[in-house]
């Protein structure tokens, strides 16, 4: 197939117009009226060497043309790529060949009959004379060919090479190569073919009336005249006599023949309306000049477009004056040939039966050609869900129907990209789903292996995530996640409740109060577990979930089964309860006889009564610790036992002074800012002891011979007393103030102003005073000393 | 001041205890019998009809209570009765028994014998 293309267009496009070229020299003959069989012989001979010739050069240039084609087809079949430059050559001449090539072609069919008919009017004139009009017939003649032989070499060509060209243009594409050629449109081309279908056989049916008519007047003509001539040769036949030719020419002229008399150089000697008859046709008058030297024997001219000229030779014998004169007649007005007309319809019929169909044919399959690909490729598109196999339509020519596929090969580009973009899209969106599953897979993992249970619920409180812990806290009382009051009746059983024993209400559970914006840290509720009816403590805290505009969009609770921890804290509580009441019979002991024996034994050494008093105080400092013990077990057990009721202040506050150990290093001074009664509601015991502390730590921390005042006073309208107890003693460092009332917190620990103790004192005033409704604080200052204050709630 | 001289029943499980009570009020010239628990403590009385009994409450063999109900079951007129507890809420449990007054532990030794001074019916102090 790679060496045949030239070969296959050639032989396609020639083997058509070989045909119709077998046509045209019959219809060329038929034209000019030639008949006899010589001269048809040397009219085909001179017609058949051009058309070797021509053919042989448009071939030629028709190789040319396509021989960059062929090159690309040759690398194309090979593995190697072809070229760029090659692929744009070859891209070029499939383009332009159908264009280009058609009008050479066409041009040369427009050509091809001038030299025949000037070979004929120049050498073969004498022996197959043309008419006067012959050159103008062979134009026109010519033109007609040119006009059928443009629409049927561009559609063969167009046939053709379109599949090629659409090859070339799917590789150009590929390689990004721009499309060269000259554009034509459809418009154009088809305005061009159709000019041409009509002008073929409009202008050769032009031409060949024409000439027919011509040709049939001629023929009339010459037959008149020569049945004149003879007829004056009878007449002139034995006289010689000059008048008698008048009369004779004068007697057979009419008024459309001029019957005269002439010499044999063709000059008139009888019959001057003939000489003017010849005087008007000078081309007549030459070709009698030159009939009559080349044959002046009996003969007859062929005749002119308006005239018709025949002559006979007089023979020398009968008159003798004027040897070789002859008997002439000029004839005009023409006829019709019946026959002549035939045939131009036959040829018309031939022509519109083969040429402008096939003609038509190449030209579909030119055009459907294209749309065909167009179609194939559209369908795919529809069809098919991938975008991605869709090929890309050839272009078979520059024209709207190769910009139609150009446009749709660049929407199936996008369509392909786009493709590949959703593709790219959805690969990510896969990679994200899958770290997203893991990293869920993740945290599912460490929330099921906590030890604590995590509760999500949404923002109407419906439950979203357990994890494995809360799951086994749900068995145990799905009250745990309610987050609002949605509990019903009967199903409930024992809600959670606070350590002290309270139900929780609705909006008090952890989630709910998530949901409504709090945080909570740690807080405590008692549940029952319903097999076993032994409570179960939980820890809880919650918080809620923002979005990103901070709505709260939800709400996370992490509870922790404590109840160990508890249970142990309140072993430890009451193992210390225990062991601080199991300490007070001895020390009652060692007290009640140390006390008893220096009472008693007057005789004691003063060193026995120093290890006597001794065993006393150490037996009082245990009594001491003793006590502080069991007020925090208490604290903590929650078992502080308080019995409010009303209680004078001030006699409680003189009582506790009266009370105090004696110290004569220190004094104690009570005042009282308000001379009212000042009755306050709380349990004496505790008031007493708490003042007590504050008084007995006053003392501790205060120089000897300091005074401390005791200040009572009253804020009816707050509904409060207020006692306060000032020392001027070492006060307390500013860093150490925050931590004062807490728990085994020692502000002068390992100072110099150590004097022992539990860190008990004041975190047990201040867990008396909170529990009895009333405030307790304090303002020092470090070397000035220390006010600490409480109040309590009047009566 | 005039010692008046009293049966007092010490009811106290630790001995040394139970010793320092009644060497205490052996001092003021009181009596003293002393049981260890409450069962024993029925037998004494019985024995010695004590015109006050000293009671702890947390013993063996028979509680401080047991023996103070079954002491007011069997006695027409039962003398009056002390707990000495070092109970945190010795005035509550004081009451339940029905104890004329409490003493907690430790006590001071002279607060212990005013207390039983002052709650010794007057009649036996005059």
């Amino acid at each position: 197939m790679a060496r045949s293309l030239i070969a296959r267009v050639t032989a396609i496009a020639f083997g058509v117009e070989l045909a119709f070229a077998l046509a045209i020299p019959v219809a060329y003959l038929h034209l000019f009226n030639i008949e006899r069989r010589e001269d048809r012989a040397l009219v085909l001979a001179i017609v058949g060497a051009l058309y070797l010739v021509r053919t042989a050069a448009l071939i030629g240039f028709l190789a040319s043309l396509l021989r960059p084609i062929e090159r690309w087809l040759a690398a194309s079949h090979s593995s190697s790529q072809p070229a760029p430059d090659l692929t744009r050559r070859a891209a070029r001449a499939a383009y332009d060949a159908p264009l280009l090539f058609p009008l050479v072609w066409a041009t040369s069919w427009l050509l091809f009959y001038l030299p025949v008919t000037a070979s004929l009017q120049g050498l073969f004139a004498d022996r197959i004379p043309l008419s006067a009009r012959a050159g103008e017939a062979t134009v026109l003649f010519g033109f007609s060919c040119f006009a059928a032989a443009l629409p049927l070499s561009y559609a063969l060509l167009s046939w053709l090479l379109g599949p090629v060209a659409g090859r070339i243009s799917l590789s150009a594409r590929e390689r990004g190569l721009a499309l060269p050629g000259r554009r034509l449109s459809v418009r154009a081309r088809l305005v061009a073919l159709s000019l041409s279908l009509i002008t073929a056989p409009t202008v050769w049916m032009g031409v060949n009336a024409y000439m027919s008519q011509i040709w049939t007047a001629q023929r009339d003509l010459a037959a008149r005249a020569g049945l004149l001539a003879d007829a004056l040769e009878h007449h002139l036949a034995g006289s010689s006599e000059r008048t008698a030719w008048v009369a004779a020419t004068r007697a057979l002229s009419t008024p459309l023949d001029a019957v005269a008399v002439a010499t044999t150089d063709g000059e008139i000697i009888a019959n001057s309306d003939a000489a003017r008859e010849l005087a008007a046709a000078p081309g007549l008058r030459l070709r009698l000049a030159r009939a009559l030297s080349r044959a002046p024997a009996d003969a007859v001219l062929d005749p002119s477009a308006q005239r018709a000229l025949a002559y006979r030779a007089i023979p020398a014998g009968t008159g003798g004056t004027f040897p070789g004169a002859v008997a002439l007649v000029i004839s005009r007005e023409p006829g019709r040939d019946r026959g002549g007309e035939l045939f131009t319809l036959l040829f018309f019929a031939l022509v519109a039966l083969s040429w402008a169909p096939i003609c038509a044919g190449f030209l579909a399959g030119s055009i459907a050609g294209p749309l065909g690909s167009i179609r194939a490729v559209v369908a795919q598109i529809v069809e098919s869900e991938d975008a991605d196999r869709v090929g890309r339509i050839p272009i078979f020519h520059r024209d709207e129907l190769g910009e139609l596929a150009q446009g749709v090969n660049e929407m199936i580009d996008r369509l392909q990209a786009s493709a590949e973009r959703i593709r790219r899209y959805g690969a990510d969106r896969e990679q994200l789903l899958a770290v997203a599953a893991r990293r869920a897979a993740e945290l599912d993992a460490v929330l099921d292996n906590m030890v604590e249970g995590v509760f999500a619920c949404d923002r109407s409180g419906g439950l979203t995530h357990t994890n494995a812990a809360g799951l086994r806290l749900l068995d145990l009382s799905p009250a745990v996640a309610v987050s609002r009051a949605t509990q019903e009746p009967g199903t409930g059983g024992v809600g959670p409740l606070h350590p002290d024993g309270r139900p929780f209400s609705p909006a008090e559970l952890p989630l709910a109060r998530a949901l409504a914006g709090e945080i909570i840290v740690e807080e405590d509720e008692v549940l029952e577990n319903p097999s076993s009816h032994r409570p179960v403590f939980l820890r809880s805290s919650a918080a809620p979930i923002r979005d990103t505009a901070g709505a709260i969009a939800g709400a996370v609770a992490v509870a922790r089964d404590v109840t160990e921890v508890v249970e142990f804290d309140r072993l430890k509580d009451q193992f210390i309860r225990v062991a601080a009441h199991e300490l007070k019979t001895p020390v009652a002991i060692l007290k009640g006889y140390s006390l008893m024996l220096m009472r008693s034994d007057q005789t004691l050494s003063i060193r026995s009564r120093r290890m006597l008093e001794a065993i006393d105080r150490g037996a009082e400092r245990i009594n001491r610790i003793v006590e502080d013990l069991l007020d925090i077990s208490q604290a903590f057990l929650d078992a502080l036992h308080l019995s409010p009721a009303p209680v004078d202040l001030d006699e409680l506050a003189r009582e506790t002074v009266a009370g105090l150990r004696a110290s004569e290093l220190h004094r104690v001074v009570l005042q009282r800012e308000d001379p009212g009664p000042m009755t306050v509601r709380a349990d004496a015991a505790r008031t007493r002891q708490v003042l007590g502390n504050l008084l007995s730590n006053a003392i501790k921390y205060s120089p000897a011979g300091g005074t401390i005042e005791v200040v009572l006073s009253v804020d009816r309208a707050a509904g409060e007393a207020r006692t306060s107890v000032r020392d001027s003693g070492v006060g307390i460092p500013t860093q150490k103030q925050g931590g004062i009332f807490r728990l085994f917190y020692r502000a002068h620990t390992d100072t110099p102003h150590d004097y022992g103790g539990m860190g008990v004192g004041l975190y047990m005033a201040k867990e008396l005073i909170k529990r009895q409704g009333g405030r307790i604080w304090f303002e020092s200052r470090e070397g000035e000393g220390s006010i600490f204050s409480f109040t309590l709630p009047l009566a | 001041m005039e010692k008046a001289s009293l049966m007092v029943l010490v009811v106290e499980d630790d001995p040394d205890l139970a010793a320092l009570e009644a060497d205490l009020l052996e001092e003021r010239g009181h009596r003293v019998e002393v049981a260890f628990n409450g069962r024993e403590a029925l037998a004494a009385v019985e024995r010695a009809s004590p015109d006050l009994i000293l009671l702890d409450m947390k013993m063996p063999v028979m509680s401080g209570r047991e023996f103070a109900d079954e002491y007011r079951r069997r006695q027409r007129s039962p003398a009056p009765i002390v707990v000495v507890t070092a109970a945190d809420d010795a005035q509550r449990r004081a009451a339940e028994v029905g104890a004329s007054g409490w003493i907690a532990k430790p006590f001071d030794p002279d607060a212990l014998v005013d207390r039983v001074t002052r709650l010794l019916p007057s009649a036996g102090r005059s």
